[in-house]
Parts: C-alpha cells; sequence; structure tokens
C-alpha cells in the first residue's frame, strides 16, 4: 500500500489532462477530411463529446459540483471511449473525487461495444481508512489522497429497450477487484422535455477501507434528471438523486458519521457536440 | 403536333455560334432584370456580386431569397404567361449547352445560406433536347472542390456517366468537362451532382427529352414540378448530427403522452406489448425520415411554400405536370385536392393510363400527370413530406395571384409490425424453414457454386444446382454477401413469393434482418391509403406496348439493404461501400433479375445506372420501365435488366446520406467479347 500513498501530482495532473480532453476532444475535423466525391465518406473519423452532467447540488455541502464527459473518437466499428467523472467540494479544497477512463471499443454487435482500456482515479482518503492505516486524522486527511490505476473491461450499449447500459470491471494496480454498472433511459414527455432516470451500482470484491470501499455491493444509487432540449445539443436539467450504501460500505461510512442514505437535488446543463 | 407551352419568359437562345442557354427575367419580384443580359456562350456576362444579392433580397421581402435563386421556368408569373412562349424542339445536331457550377450566396430574412447553383438558379436551368440528337454539354466547375453531373435515368455511355470514382475522376476546380452522348430515349428525367453533399445544396436541375414518336396522349400545357429540400444547416453538419443522435431531427417520436393514449385505446397489456417489441429491436416506429422539416425548407421548383409557385391554365385545358423528386432526404406524398391525375410516363417511359387522387414519390423518381382543371379557380398542388414534417406547395391557377387552401397535413405515419417483417400466414409455405447458409461460411469458401444458391433465402432455390456463371464471378459476388442464383427461376414478370430470411444476419452493421419479406407492391405504404381517395400503386403501373419478346432471366442476384440506425450506418449485405471487396460483375447482355431485400426499417429508393430496370409487378411483358424503385421496409422487390453498355455502374439508395454512408455497390458489365474494362474513375 505504501507504493502509492504519496503519489506524486502528475498523476492527479494526467487525469485533470484526461478530463480536458474529454472534454474538447480532440478535433479530427471531418470536413478536413471529406473527399469530394461520396466513396469514402463512410470512414470518416468523428469526435463525439457529450457533457452529460455539469451540475450544482442544492442541498449537499460535501460535493456541491459535479461533472460527468463521455466522448468517443473513431468510425462506425472501432472507436475510443474517453469517459471522465468528477466531483469538488467548494469547501474544502483537494477533498474531490476524479477518474479518467480510455478505452478501445470496438462494435461486436449492433447494439454493443467490447471495450478495454484504463482508469485512472483519486479520492481522498477517508479517516475510517486512515484510522487503520495508522495515518493521522483531521485537518491532515485533505491532503492525503489515493490516486489509483486501474484495468477496465466492459461493454457501452443499448440493451433492448431503449436502454444506455455500462458495465464495467476493474482491476486496479494492488489487485482490487470492482464493478460497476450505469444505465439510463430516456422518457420523452414532450419532443423536449426528456425526464433521463438511471441507475448507477458499484461492487468490490475486496474491501478498500482507504477510500471507506467494503466488499460486496458497496452502494445504489438512483436518479433522474429532467432536461429540456432548447437545442437537441443544449439543455439544462433538474435532478434528484438518491444514493444508499449497503454493507460494510455503509457501516464505514457509519463509522464516519456519514449516512447511510443521501439524497440531493441538483441542477445543470448537458451539453454536446 | 402540340405544342410545348412553358409558362414565363424562359426562351431558349441559340446564338450564332449554337450555343443554347436560358434567358431569365422576372417580372414579378423585378430584381433579375440585372441578368438579362447579352448571352455569350451561353453564359452570363458578368456573376451577380455578392452586394447585388444582399440588396435584392432586402429590397424584394422575406421570401426572396430562395425565389432569388429559382430559375426561370419557376418565375415569371404573370398572365401574358398564358400566351406563354413555346419551347421548341431542338432540331440541331451537335446541340451545345454551357452549365456553370457555382456557390451563390443568398439569404431568406435574417438567414444567410450559400447554394451550389447551376448557370446561378436552384434547381438549375431546364434542359430541353430531342430524341435522337446528340447532347454536348459543358460543364464549368467554378467550385472550390470537385463536382459532377450525373444524367439521372439517362443510357449514356458509361464515361459520360458522371460518378466521380467509378466513371471519371470528377470536374476539378477551374475545369471544363464536356458530356457528350446519344439520346437514346424519351421522357422526363433530371441531372445533378454525384459529387459530396452538393445535391442537397441545389445541384440538380430537369432534363426533358421530347419524343421522335408522337406521344400516346394529349395535352394542352405543360409544366415541370420539380420537389427538393433545402436546409440552411450544412449538409456536413447534418450527416455528423444523425451520427451522433440518429433522431436528431425526428421531433415526432412517440412521448409518455402517446403511451397513455394507447393504454386508453387498446389496454395495458397491448400498449406494454407493442412498447416492448419496438424496444427489444431498438427500432421506433416514428422513424420516417432521417432529416425532416425541423431542417428542411421543402421547395416546388425551388420555392418555398410561402411563394407559392403557379401554374396558368385556361379551364378545360389538359395540363401535363412532370413530377421530378429531386430531395435529398424527402419522399413526397402528391396530390391536387379537386384534381384527379392520370400517370401517363413513370421513369420517364410511357405507361397504361391509371387514375388517382394521390401518389407517393421516391426520391429520384420521375412521374409525368395529366391533369384537367375545368373550373375558374385556383388548385392547391400539396406535396407532403412523407414524415408530415412539412409540405412543398404550389398552384394551378386561371390567372396570377391566385391560391386554394392548403389542406392540413395528416398525422405523422407510424411503422407497423408488417415494416419489421414479421411472418404472416405463413403455413402452407414449404422450404422456408429451410435453415439459411451463412454466408460468412460460405465467403471463404468463395468458388464454390452450391454456395450460390443460397437456400434459406429461396422457395425456388433447389440446393446443389450449380450456377452457369464462372467461379471468378461467383468469388467476387459472394465476398461481398451478394447471392447469385441461376436455375430454377421463377417466371419473368411476376411477383416474389413471401421468403423467410436466412441466417445470415449481416453482422453489426445491421441492426435487425426482416423475420420474411414479400412483395408489398400494391400496398400504398406507411400513411397512405386511409383518407377514402385512391392512391396510385406500383402494382397498377403498366408499360404501355408489352414488351414482344419477353425472356426469362439466366440469374438471380439478390441484395440485402441493411441499416443500423444507432449508428446511421448504411449498407448492403451489411457491407459498407468502402468495405465491398469487388463489383458485382455482370455480362453484356444477359438477362438478370435484379432481387432487393430490404431488412431495415426505413424505405430506401434504389437506382440503378445505365440501364432501365423492368419492375416484376406480375404484369409479365407489360411491366413497367423504372430507373429508380422505392423498397418498403420489408419489401422484397424484383426487377429484371439486360445490360448492355459496358463498364461500372453504379447502383444505390437515393437518400443522399444512405449513399454517402455504404448503401452503394458497383454492377461492372463486361465488354461484348466478355472482357472487363478498367475502371477509369478508380484509378483516377
Amino acid at each position: 500500500m505504501s507504493a502509492h500513498r504519496n503519489q506524486p501530482r502528475s498523476v492527479d495532473a494526467c487525469a485533470v489532462a484526461l478530463a480536458l480532453l474529454c472534454l474538447f476532444g480532440w478535433r479530427a475535423d471531418a470536413q478536413a477530411v471529406l473527399p469530394s466525391h461520396g466513396m469514402d465518406q463512410d470512414r470518416v473519423i468523428r469526435t463525439f463529446v457529450l457533457a452529460e452532467q455539469l451540475e450544482v447540488h442544492a442541498n449537499a455541502a460535501e460535493r456541491p459540483f459535479d461533472f460527468e464527459v463521455v466522448s468517443w473518437i473513431g468510425g462506425d466499428y472501432r472507436r475510443v471511449f474517453l469517459r471522465a467523472q468528477g466531483e469538488q467540494s467548494t469547501l474544502r479544497f483537494g477533498g474531490g473525487e476524479l477518474q479518467g477512463d480510455v478505452l478501445f471499443g470496438r462494435l461486436l454487435s449492433p447494439f454493443w461495444s467490447a471495450v478495454v482500456g484504463a482508469r485512472v482515479d483519486t479520492r481522498p482518503r477517508t479517516a475510517v481508512g486512515s484510522a487503520s492505516f495508522d495515518v493521522p486524522t483531521g485537518a491532515e486527511r485533505s491532503g492525503r489522497r489515493l490516486t489509483r490505476g486501474s484495468l477496465a473491461v466492459g461493454v457501452i450499449g443499448l440493451s433492448p429497450g431503449w436502454f444506455e447500459t455500462e458495465p464495467t470491471l476493474l482491476v486496479s494496480d494492488q489487485g482490487d477487484v470492482s464493478f460497476e454498472f450505469e444505465s439510463s433511459i430516456d422518457l420523452l414527455f414532450t419532443q423536449r422535455l426528456i425526464v433521463q432516470p438511471w441507475v448507477e451500482l458499484n461492487a468490490a470484491v475486496q474491501a478498500v477501507p482507504e477510500i471507506g470501499v467494503g466488499s460486496g455491493l458497496n452502494d445504489i444509487e438512483i436518479g433522474a434528471r429532467m432536461r429540456y432540449e432548447i437545442r437537441r445539443k443544449f439543455a439544462p436539467y433538474v435532478g434528484v438523486s438518491l444514493l444508499r450504501r449497503t454493507g460494510a460500505t455503509a457501516a464505514m461510512a457509519h463509522n464516519l458519521g456519514e449516512p447511510r442514505s443521501v439524497g440531493a437535488i441538483t441542477a445543470g446543463l448537458r451539453i454536446w457536440r | 403536333m402540340h405544342a410545348y407551352f412553358m409558362r414565363g419568359k424562359a426562351t431558349p437562345q441559340r446564338p450564332a455560334d449554337g450555343a443554347l442557354a436560358l434567358r431569365f427575367s422576372n417580372p414579378m419580384l423585378g430584381i433579375m432584370d440585372d441578368l438579362e443580359r447579352p448571352v455569350v456562350d451561353g453564359l452570363l456576362t458578368q456573376p451577380v456580386t455578392r452586394r447585388r444579392f444582399v440588396h435584392s433580397v432586402g429590397a424584394a421581402g422575406a421570401l426572396a431569397g430562395l425565389q432569388r435563386l429559382a430559375p426561370a421556368y419557376s418565375l415569371a408569373v404573370d398572365d401574358r404567361s398564358l400566351e406563354a412562349v413555346a419551347l421548341e424542339g431542338v432540331k440541331s445536331i451537335d446541340k451545345r449547352v454551357d452549365l456553370i457550377i457555382d456557390r451563390t450566396p443568398f439569404a431568406i430574412a435574417t438567414r444567410r445560406g450559400v447554394a451550389t447553383t447551376i448557370n446561378g438558379s436552384v434547381p438549375g436551368p431546364l434542359l430541353r433536347f430531342r430524341e435522337g440528337e446528340r447532347a454536348a454539354i459543358h460543364v464549368t466547375n467554378r467550385l472550390r472542390e470537385d463536382t459532377s453531373i450525373h444524367w439521372h435515368g439517362l443510357l449514356v455511355p458509361n464515361a459520360m456517366d458522371g460518378v466521380p470514382g467509378v466513371n471519371f475522376p470528377g470536374i476539378h476546380p477551374g475545369q471544363t468537362f464536356v458530356y457528350e452522348f446519344p439520346l437514346r430515349q424519351y421522357g422526363t428525367y433530371w441531372y445533378h451532382s454525384h459529387s459530396g453533399f452538393q445535391e442537397q445544396l441545389g445541384h440538380y436541375g430537369p432534363l426533358i427529352i421530347d419524343p421522335i414518336e408522337p406521344e400516346p396522349f394529349q395535352y394542352d400545357r405543360e409544366y415541370v414540378v420539380m420537389l427538393s429540400d433545402w436546409s440552411f444547416e450544412d449538409p456536413g453538419k447534418i450527416l455528423d448530427n444523425l451520427k451522433k443522435q440518429s433522431a436528431y431531427y425526428n421531433f415526432q417520436r412517440r412521448t409518455v403522452g402517446d403511451f397513455f393514449k394507447d393504454v386508453d385505446r387498446v389496454g395495458l397489456r397491448a400498449t406494454i406489448a407493442d412498447r416492448w417489441e419496438w424496444g427489444k429491436m431498438r427500432m421506433t416506429p416514428t422513424d420516417i425520415s432521417d432529416v425532416t422539416g425541423s431542417t428542411y425548407t421543402y421547395l416546388l421548383n425551388g420555392l418555398p411554400p410561402a411563394s407559392n409557385w403557379t401554374g396558368l391554365f385556361r379551364p378545360g385545358e389538359r395540363v401535363r405536370l412532370r413530377f421530378i423528386n429531386a430531395g435529398a432526404g424527402s419522399y413526397f406524398d402528391v396530390r391536387i385536392p379537386g384534381l384527379e391525375m392520370t400517370l401517363v410516363q413513370a421513369s420517364g417511359q410511357h405507361v397504361q393510363p391509371v387514375v388517382f387522387d394521390e401518389f407517393r414519390i421516391e426520391i429520384a423518381q420521375t412521374f409525368d400527370v395529366i391533369v384537367q382543371p375545368t373550373e375558374d379557380r385556383a388548385y392547391t398542388i400539396f406535396a407532403e413530406s412523407m414524415d408530415r414534417s412539412g409540405y412543398a406547395r404550389g398552384s394551378l391557377a386561371p390567372r396570377a395571384g391566385m391560391s386554394a387552401e392548403i389542406p392540413r397535413r395528416r398525422p405523422r405515419p407510424t411503422l407497423t409490425m408488417m415494416d419489421m417483417g414479421m411472418a404472416m400466414g405463413m403455413g402452407g409455405h414449404e422450404g422456408m424453414s429451410m435453415p439459411g447458409m451463412d454466408m460468412s461460411a460460405s465467403a471463404t469458401k468463395p468458388a464454390a457454386p452450391v454456395a450460390s444458391d443460397h437456400a434459406g433465402h429461396d422457395m425456388s432455390g433447389m440446393p446443389g444446382m450449380a450456377s452457369s456463371g464462372g467461379a471468378g464471378v461467383f468469388e467476387g459476388t459472394l465476398r461481398d454477401g451478394t447471392i447469385i442464383r441461376a436455375s430454377n427461376l421463377r417466371a419473368p414478370g411476376t411477383i416474389p413469393e413471401p421468403v423467410m430470411h436466412g441466417g445470415n444476419t449481416h453482422g453489426s452493421a445491421s441492426a435487425a434482418t426482416a423475420m420474411e419479406t414479400r412483395s408489398r407492391l400494391s400496398e400504398p405504404g406507411a400513411g397512405l391509403g386511409e383518407d377514402g381517395w385512391r392512391v396510385l400503386l406500383w402494382s397498377d403501373v403498366k408499360r404501355l406496348t408489352p414488351a414482344a419478346t419477353f425472356e426469362p432471366p439466366a440469374r438471380e442476384i439478390e441484395l440485402h439493404l441493411t441499416g443500423n440506425m444507432e449508428r446511421y450506418m448504411w449498407s448492403i449485405n451489411g457491407i459498407k461501400f468502402s468495405d465491398a471487396p469487388d463489383p458485382i460483375r455482370l455480362t453484356h447482355g444477359e438477362r438478370i433479375r435484379l432481387t432487393i431485400v430490404n431488412d431495415t426499417m426505413m424505405a430506401h429508393p434504389m437506382h440503378l445506372h445505365g440501364v432501365f430496370m423492368e419492375l416484376e409487378n406480375g404484369h409479365g411483358p407489360e411491366c413497367p420501365y423504372v430507373h429508380t424503385i422505392n423498397v418498403k421496409p420489408a419489401e422484397r422487390v424484383s426487377l429484371l435488366a439486360t445490360p448492355v453498355d459496358p463498364g461500372p455502374w453504379a447502383f444505390h439508395c437515393h437518400v443522399m446520406f444512405h449513399m454517402d454512408m455504404g448503401m452503394f455497390r458497383i454492377f461492372h458489365v463486361s465488354e461484348p467479347d466478355g472482357s472487363m474494362t478498367t475502371s477509369e474513375g478508380a484509378a483516377a
């Protein structure tokens, strides 16, 4: 464990760079590579960048700002997928979480890409984790983070019933195995008013107490965002979410004085290009 | 025997050097007079400046923008038009036409656009020839990119067909390319760019070839009615949006409200079952058009609906309307309330008259109809887009400035389980449960002739029957997934039997396969036929003169139209054109049956260059000739053809973006001695 205890800031920098890359893509300008006739246009490399969530939380003191950006760059069959997400507290500097994925995907069936790649994530150590490793608590804690690299394998696609679904299996550089699952669906109330219920689930094989992760099912988070597509590519939204920690993870949170369930009301923007 | 009356002051000019050009004038708007100046070599002597455009638009009001680009035959409506100048049939040989392809800026209200124009107009000028003549058309490219012109439906020598990369290298910026070909046919056709997205930007125009023989119908007056779609969005951007969100332009999707309406109507269980059926396939029943009225303005002779293109008539006259669908992505449902229409030509060729009240015109199709307005009032030509997201509109009127009521648009159609290819009453069909051969497996042993007989696809196919073609041909056709059959083919001119889809699901480029495909020529299509009036059906169309000899096909070539809407991928046999290994080889003069099977949920207007196809609609030797045919979802269409002109010929979907995304193939016809010419265009 000590190997990465004082990871240099460069890893954080990498993660931030990855997030920025996701945000702005690398501009593979479709127009520039179009031939003048119609023969190779089915091979144009495109860049898709979706800021699914850029939001503030109305009531949660710990993580007032959240973002999640996904991107793909490539053609019809092979794509590089980039995913970045993070949360930042405006109350305490350095308390935020950040993770970025670089995944190489291949279209396996009409609706599913198989992906394999890497994740870098960084998050603060919890008091529970600190205590068990005899690390000072309190003010120092915020300066101490756990940064990990992981191998990620998964699929990205559309499951029957129009659910955007992304299960991912992760093996960290410490050999910790975890699994996450995300799914969402668009329900049209009008052609522009769209409610998007979503569910996210995290599970771990090994406990990583430093970051408050127990073994087994860690948490389930459900929520819904209601967006209004002023333009297809520009949609403000409001959302609600409910995080429910389970099992050992919930117990660790409880020891820290954190609740088992956390609800939030959010407001944000969904934009893409 | 009859005069060709064209409304307005579009007069063919034949200067001393033999050049022909159309002069433009616009008494209605009074802003085009500057264009009426001496014609040199068929070209306007001075280009119109941007400043002039902005000025003109400002002066002529909000709708002037598109009108500003409209060609002579769509403008100049005034009462003098009734005494229209006759467009004489051209008698000279080596008639010369000059066409300049350029970018022309224009504006509607505050919106600016840049159209790709032909001689400064959208659509381009009307080209009018006489059967038996030789055309010499000089096309000059003033764009910053390559261009081309394809003569849609015309039988021309291969090098004149105009598809860059297939027939020739394209026309580079600054170049003039001379198209020269004999006019071997009569009828209404059109011409358009086959380069990039220029077709969506206005690069199209009508083309008429007057027949040598007298026509078997009479009329007093004629108009071209060219339907098209215009967007201020860059077509490359439209495509990019579709690639990233295929429903980007669909603002008619089913909502939660529709769900509860359906629950009221058919009950909760049936509604959930229906939603699950569609959701399981990840398809939407509202996916009628990819690009819709949310970005398209639908045009009639280059004019938006509010401009009300008007064709004048005297009550009682017979008016011939030459409908051309030049849309880049729009089918139109056309009717003229109060008038019945009589079809006299389809795809430019004479047909036995069919009377109806409404027709659906697939993209790139040409229909000539005759109407006879008797009342002294205006009639609306109403061309709804197939998905009902908008319409093009014009009028027939006894005097300028008149208009009739514009009908309400109907609710958008929805696809049904039939469009999914659900099996219907399959009990009696032997052989349909035969397992289909896996094409990927057969591709590994390409030379085996038995693999050409795809039992799972064909009721009449007998496993083990060898084909008469050469092994090399089979190798090519099999590698791109095309099915060849050479024996035991059904009689020519008959409609195909329903067929269960074989085991080949066409890979990840194909979201679905139709479980059962069958002929749907006698169906009007989604959203038509429920209004209590007559709709034109392909099953009712017969050629005028039955074929004296109607040969059976020696080979059947079966292609499956495939797509994956989620990724906006379009292909044939699950293989995009850029991935397709070889052209499909045809022998000079051989009789083929081309069977097109639509495994997608969208309609595709399929067009084969270089040869007329005979649509097998059950009428034997009276099967009509077509250059383009609509293939409905889950439909199986078969056509006969006898290709003779050697060389590579394009075959593609005429939805421009479907073509660009790979729903495209090349048919390579051999020389009379059996050898294959190399494709000049591919080399360049």
